[in-house]
């Protein structure tokens, strides 16, 4: 079923276009809600919830946009409130001074390097590890920016703020997550 | 390392725990159904009660495997819920079989039923050409011109395996329920108009459109753009109307008058009466907002009648003014008399001055116990 299929069938109440909006969506949406809560379970409660809420708050979407940014801000709003409901993290502001700097040069060398399976398991958990450290909203900024791929204006609409705000939490939610891969980095750089 | 790289890392951690199987769709399906949403119909219904509209429910089910219907559909649909299952089984339900046929699109109104919580109509739309129709208006009125309200529906087009039918393309069916509380008295029978307008469903053009693949080319915009006028409601292709008149009987419920005040999380909530008919069991509360921002509250309820403890109910609820709510249970217990339990567990609110919209949870209980005659 195409999507202005689905999306004609729910607003219509037929709970069979719901069915396929979850069926295309459900897995990005998990997925997308874990890396900001870290939680599996916790996100399939907020991706549940979102595809509910979307259910019954179908009437405000404009069936000539595209469903899944309209979804998922929803999802990602709804892992941060979580998240941090969770956390009761408060360090949200790093330090904004200092030269930007691209995350993708932060993490390992950058040649192809000795990337045997333990490693590139290290990082993983490295960045995992630093992606915890990083608050809710930080979090769900990279998640934003590299898991999904949305540029600066599109994260902007789908966090509801402005650009500059927007570049500003990319840029402090970068420098922190340096700050925190700093080990990474060092024994990156000393092979 | 690339930003390449750093994307494959989130990705690689997000895979790893949530993998391409996952399917929420069966626990969502669990709560879409008690939840329920204003269909289209309850929305343009004259005189419709506001929460009555907020809340009620049409569930179109075409899903599933193909299989061929042993009974006929609408009473299938009326054993999709438990009230109904029993008025069907207990030979409650009045065969009316009244076809009209207006512009090729044939309705027949097949079985109807009356009780003090609700009026029940079932019926059949068959579009000609396999062209499919669904309701966009319906209104029911008593012989004294009393509109009754529409609540909850069910319906059903294509095939369900949940129903174990697959209906021709063209034609489908649904049941409609109608608050009964209009109803004065105690009349043994209930002279009724059922007038229906239906519309043709069309799919959006977009969506008759190819899918796009990975493989065809990018979208470019044309020379010459043609702007087709949107369809006006004037210019919608709206069939009928659809007039039935009918008699069925009804069933006055058992009253028990309550009263009781119980205040929890400092809210106080009223339980003023319990109706218990065949079909449906339902508490009227009223309780002021605990918060000035929550423009609605719904309450969550339970219900324990004699001999049914271990027993859930599906329910639904609806607001019949300001500030009071009726909570509909829709299990057959006409005939348990005596001491009944009613607990509303929480009270939800949503704060529509928040965008997106916020749910408020009130822990309680509140607690009543009373006793059904």
């Amino acid at each position: 079923m195409e999507e202005q299929e689905a999306i004609a069938r729910l607003k219509r109440g037929d709970i069979g276009g719901l069915e396929a909006l979850v069926r295309k969506y459900q897995v990005q949406a998990v997925r997308t809600a874990y890396l900001i809560a870290r939680d599996r379970a916790l996100a399939e409660d907020i991706v549940q919830a979102a595809f509910l809420r979307a259910y019954e708050r179908i009437g405000q979407f404009d069936a000539g946009r595209p469903f899944g940014p309209w979804f998922l801000r929803s999802v990602v709003n709804d892992a941060v409130k979580t998240a941090a409901r969770r956390e009761r993290q408060v360090s949200l502001e790093a330090s904004s001074e200092g030269e930007e700097t691209p995350l993708a040069d932060l993490l390992a060398d950058p040649g192809p390097g000795p990337a045997d399976l333990a490693e590139a398991a290290e990082t993983r958990q490295a960045v995992w590890a630093a992606l915890g450290r990083l608050s809710p909203t930080q979090r769900a900024t990279i998640v934003l920016r590299y898991y999904l791929d949305l540029s600066e204006t599109e994260m902007a609409d789908e966090l509801a703020c402005p650009p500059g705000t927007v570049k500003w939490r990319l840029h402090a939610a970068r420098k922190r997550l340096r700050m925190l891969l700093r080990p990474l980095w060092s024994a990156a750089s000393g092979r | 390392m690339k930003e390449q790289q750093v994307t494959q890392i989130l990705q690689e951690i997000a895979e790893q725990e949530v993998p391409d199987n996952v399917d929420l769709w069966p626990a969502i399906q669990a709560r879409v159904q008690p939840r329920r949403r204003s269909p289209r119909w309850a929305q343009l219904m004259p005189n419709t009660r506001l929460g009555w509209a907020l809340l009620a429910l049409v569930l179109f089910l075409a899903l599933g495997a193909v299989t061929h219907a042993v009974a006929p559909v609408v009473v299938r649909l009326f054993q999709q819920e438990a009230g109904l299952r029993h008025v069907e089984q207990t030979n409650l339900v009045q065969e009316l079989n009244l076809s009209q046929t207006v512009d090729g699109v044939t309705v027949t109104l097949e079985r109807a039923y009356a009780d003090a919580n609700r009026i029940v109509v079932g019926y059949i739309i068959k579009g000609p050409n396999g062209q499919r129709y669904d309701t966009h208006r319906l209104t029911l009125t008593d012989a004294a011109g009393t509109v009754f309200s529409a609540t909850i529906g069910f319906g059903v087009t294509g095939q369900s395996d949940i129903l174990q039918v697959s209906l021709p393309p063209g034609e489908g069916a649904e049941v409609i329920c109608f608050d009964a509380a209009p109803v004065e008295g105690t009349p043994t029978e209930l002279d009724l108009r059922l007038v229906m307008e239906l519309e043709e469903f069309v799919l959006p053009p977009a969506a008759l459109e190819p899918p796009l693949t990975p493989d065809s080319p990018p979208a470019e915009p044309p020379m010459v753009v043609v702007l087709e006028p949107l369809p006006t409601p004037e210019e919608e292709a709206i069939v009928g109307p659809f007039t039935f008149d009918f008699s069925v009987p009804f069933i006055p419920g058992r009253v028990a008058e309550v009263n009781q005040t119980v205040e929890a999380a400092g809210v106080a909530v009223r339980l003023k009466r319990v109706v218990v008919t065949p079909s449906e069991t339902r508490a009227y509360l009223r309780f002021d907002s605990p918060s000035g921002e929550a423009e609605w509250w719904m309450p969550i309820a339970m219900l324990q009648a004699p001999g049914e403890e271990d027993q859930s109910y599906a329910g639904y609820m609806g607001s019949y003014g300001p500030a009071s709510y009726q909570y509909g249970f829709l299990a057959p217990l006409y005939n348990r008399r005596g001491e009944w339990t009613l607990t509303v567990t929480e009270l939800v609110g949503t704060d529509l001055t928040q965008q997106p919209s916020e749910d408020i949870r009130l822990a309680g209980p509140w607690v009543f116990r009373f006793r059904v005659p």
